[in-house]
């Protein structure tokens, strides 16, 4: 569905890859059960699916983090734009 | 000397005419720009009427981004000196000469006109009164140098300052983040005392509940100051 999305350009690449490699992640740590049983008793997690969830909150997480950030970002472009509309809108008003 | 004086306005057509009235009828020779920030009202009209250049902004963007709209046209036109006034008429333009001759004899980057520098008579309410105490403190700490009333929108500044403030301004409650943002890049900041009137019309733009969140941000704000340029 991500690679859908991208593909029609409704998504941008750069936020595309975050989520198809979290889902490639989970999909494969899902798929191991020796490896995250492993795992979860490396850090001291009894119960080997919790480390499943705690890898996905971690990605999660991370890719809301990451979208505060690009809002904040894209937020000051669109004030650097207003502003310089309306000093453009001024500036024709004048030369008029 | 090319001195432009900057108003933002948002919703005030009940005071701008007047205000703008009034730095014309000091016949100091400054530009007047208004910066209308996306008002519903008839501020434009007012201001138009009153014979003042216009910057609509098409979105709303709150204090800071319309101060420093009229930063950035005052960069772009090479002034010298730009004087910031609030539009509902709460500051006596009658002051302005006083703020200006400091900057015109180079004693001050940046001048404050203050409330509290002597007594004046504005007298703010109570819970007011322990948010411009607490900034000020904070402010004259950080800074090591005493300032009184950190909150204020009534400034004059030189070149060096608009260029400053045209390429970093804080989007909202900007007055006391900027006092901390320009003194830590050299700047010098001098403040005198200005009389200020009840404001004739409109409302404060912060209510009881932003107030908490205003304390917040500016707090953090000021403990957390940008080390760099900023370039927005």
């Amino acid at each position: 569905m991500v690679v859908c999305f991208v593909k029609r350009r409704m998504l941008e690449f750069k936020h595309g890859i975050l989520w198809m490699v979290t889902s490639i992640v989970m999909v494969i740590a899902s798929l191991n059960k020796g490896f995250v049983g492993e795992a979860a008793s490396f850090i001291g997690i009894s119960y080997p699916p919790a480390f499943l969830f705690l890898i996905g909150i971690m990605f999660t997480l991370f890719i809301l983090f990451y979208i505060t950030v690009e809002i904040s970002k894209t937020q000051r472009k669109i004030i650097r734009l207003t502003q310089e509309v309306g000093i453009i809108r001024q500036d024709s008003e004048e030369a008029h | 000397l090319k001195i432009l004086t900057v108003i933002p306005a948002f919703n005030e057509e009940k005071c701008i005419y007047e205000v703008i009235e009034s730095i014309k009828a000091l016949n100091i020779g400054v530009d007047i720009l208004v910066v209308n920030d996306g008002s519903s009202d008839g501020t434009y009209l007012e201001a138009v009427r009153a014979g003042a250049r216009v910057i609509n902004l098409p979105l709303n963007l709150g204090i800071g981004g319309a101060v420093q709209t009229g930063y950035i046209y005052a960069c772009e036109r090479g002034y010298d000196i730009v004087i910031q006034i609030d539009g509902d008429g709460q500051h006596d333009p009658a002051d302005i000469s006083r703020l200006v001759k400091l900057i015109e004899d180079g004693s001050a980057d940046m001048v404050i006109g203050s409330r509290f520098v002597e007594d004046t008579k504005y007298i703010p309410g109570s819970v007011r009164r322990v948010g411009i105490s607490f900034f000020s403190r904070l402010v004259s700490r950080l800074c090591g140098k005493s300032y009184y009333d950190t909150t204020s929108g009534y400034r004059a500044v030189n070149k060096k300052v608009i260029k400053l403030f045209s390429c970093y301004y804080p989007k909202d409650y900007p007055e006391v983040e900027t006092i901390v943002y320009a003194s830590n890049r050299g700047i010098r900041i001098r403040e005198i005392p200005v009389e200020m009137r009840k404001r004739q019309g409109g409302r404060s733009s912060i209510t009881p509940v932003k107030s908490i969140y205003y304390m917040l941000k500016v707090t953090f704000a000021l403990l957390f100051q940008p080390e760099n340029e900023v370039i927005s």
